[in-house]
C-alpha cells in the first residue's frame, strides 16, 4: 500500500471510495457514496454508482467535480430506489431498542439519586419535566434522522459533545431547579427495575445485530465483485460497511446509552456530593 | 450551432431522453459512448450528472437493459440495451417531436414573418 508524503497510510476513511474509484478525487467519491447511503440506497446500488462515474472520468479525463457536479447533489438525482432495511419503519425498529436503552437510563439515574441520598423514590415536578425533554428528544432524533446523522458523520466530534452538553443541560438542570415532590416509592426496586431495563435493551440491540447483522450491515459491493475481477487494489475493502468498521456502528448501536448512563450517573453522585447536606 | 455553445438546458431536457433512446437503438453502449454520439450529433457536452440519472430513470421504466463488462486492460463498463418498450417508446416519441417541431416551427416562423410564407430560415 502506498504511503502519504507525511509517512502515513492513507487515510481508512476512504478506503471504500478509493477502492471502487482509483482515478476518481477520494472525498468526491466518499461524499457520494456517504450521500446514497444516507438516502438509504442498498449497498450494490451505491457500488455500482461510484464505479460509473469512475468509468466515465477514467475515459473522459475530466474531474468528477466536472463531469457530474456536487456529489451531494448528483446522489440525489440519480432517485436510486431505498432498500426495504433502509426504510424509516426499519429505523424506527432499530430506535426503539435504544428508547428500551434510554428508560434504563432514567430509571437507574431516578433511582439512584434517591438511593445515594438514602431516600425513598421521589417523582419531582423536574424529574417530569426532564423526561418530557428526553422523550421530545427521541421523537425528534426518529423525525430529523437523516440531517442529525449528515451533520454527526461530517462533524462527528462537535456533534458528539454538543448532543451531549445539550442533553446534560435538558435532563440536569430542570432536575436541580424544580424539585417539588409529587409521588414517593422504593429506591432499590427503581434500581434494580432500571437497571433490568437497560441491561435488557442492550441485549435486544445485540440480538437485533445478531438477526439481522448481515442485512444492517449492506456491504458497497463493486459490480465486478461477482464476476471475479476488481477495479482496484483495495476492493476487498469494499465488503465492510459504510463506517470503515462494523466495530463503530456496533458500539455506537449498543453502548452509547450505557456509557451515557455512566457519565450520567457519576454527574447525578458528583453534583450529590457537592450539594450542602 | 457548435458543441462548446450549449443549447438551453430546458430544451435539452425535453428532448434528451428520445436522444439517447435513439444511440441505443444503433446497438449496445455505454455512457460516456453516448455522450460522446450526443456531442457529435451537435447536441453539446453532455454532462455525466446530466446523462446517468437519466439512464436510471431508463433503466426504471424498463426501456433499457443493463449490464455490467469488465474493462479489458480499461475500465469496467455498464453496457445499456434498448428493450422492446424502450424501442416503441422512441418510435412514438420520435413521431410526437417531428410533429412538434413541425408545429412550433411553424409557430415561430408566423411571428417572426408576418407574411408567413417560409419556415426555412429557422433550421
Amino acid at each position: 500500500m502506498s504511503v502519504t508524503a507525511e509517512g502515513k497510510k492513507p487515510s481508512r476513511r476512504y478506503a471504500i471510495a478509493r477502492g471502487l474509484a482509483p482515478h476518481v478525487d477520494e472525498a468526491w467519491a466518499d461524499s457520494l457514496l456517504l450521500e446514497l447511503r444516507l438516502l438509504g440506497v442498498a449497498g450494490d446500488r451505491i457500488g455500482e454508482a461510484v464505479t460509473e462515474v469512475e468509468s466515465h472520468c477514467s475515459e473522459s479525463g475530466q474531474s468528477a467535480q466536472e463531469a457530474f457536479g456536487d456529489p451531494v447533489e448528483y446522489a440525489q438525482s440519480l432517485q436510486l430506489p431505498e432498500a426495504a432495511d433502509n426504510s424509516t419503519q426499519a429505523i424506527l425498529r432499530s430506535v426503539t431498542t435504544i428508547l428500551v436503552q434510554v428508560l434504563g437510563m432514567w430509571l437507574l439515574d431516578w433511582s439512584f439519586e434517591a438511593w445515594i441520598g438514602g431516600q425513598q423514590l421521589e417523582l419531582t415536578v423536574g424529574l417530569l419535566v426532564s423526561s418530557t425533554a428526553c422523550l421530545l428528544a427521541v421523537v425528534a432524533l426518529a423525525r430529523f434522522i437523516d440531517p442529525l446523522l449528515r451533520r454527526l458523520v461530517h462533524h462527528p466530534i462537535p456533534g458528539v459533545i454538543l448532543t451531549y452538553l445539550t442533553g446534560a443541560a435538558a435532563i440536569v438542570i430542570p432536575l436541580i431547579l424544580l424539585d417539588e415532590v409529587i409521588w414517593r416509592g422504593s429506591a432499590g426496586l427503581g434500581l434494580a427495575t432500571g437497571a433490568a431495563v437497560l441491561v435488557g435493551g442492550v441485549v435486544w440491540a445485540i440480538a437485533r445485530l445478531h438477526a439481522h447483522g448481515a442485512e444492517e450491515e449492506d456491504p458497497i459491493t463493486s459490480p465486478f465483485a461477482n464476476a471475479g475481477t476488481s477495479p482496484g487494489d483495495d476492493a476487498p475493502k469494499c465488503r465492510r460497511g459504510l463506517f470503515g468498521s462494523s466495530l463503530v456502528f456496533t458500539l455506537t448501536y449498543t453502548a452509547m446509552i450505557p456509557a451515557g448512563t455512566v457519565i450520567l450517573l457519576a454527574m447525578t453522585w458528583t453534583l450529590h456530593q457537592m450539594s450542602p447536606g | 450551432m457548435s458543441s462548446d455553445q450549449p443549447w438551453p438546458s430546458e430544451w435539452l431536457r425535453g428532448v434528451l431522453d428520445v436522444c439517447v433512446l435513439r444511440v441505443l437503438a444503433d446497438g449496445q453502449t455505454y455512457g460516456y459512448a453516448i455522450a460522446a454520439r450526443l456531442a457529435d450529433g451537435g447536441l453539446g457536452v453532455v454532462k455525466g450528472g446530466t446523462l446517468y440519472p437519466l439512464l436510471n430513470r431508463l433503466e426504471t421504466a424498463g426501456l433499457v437493459t443493463a449490464q455490467w463488462r469488465a474493462g479489458d486492460g480499461g475500465p469496467g463498463r455498464k453496457y445499456y440495451l434498448l428493450t422492446d418498450d424502450g424501442r416503441q417508446e422512441l418510435q412514438n416519441t420520435a413521431t410526437q417531436w417531428s410533429r412538434f417541431t413541425e408545429v412550433t416551427g411553424a409557430m415561430i416562423a408566423e411571428r417572426q414573418n408576418p407574411a408567413g410564407n417560409t419556415t426555412e430560415d429557422l433550421s
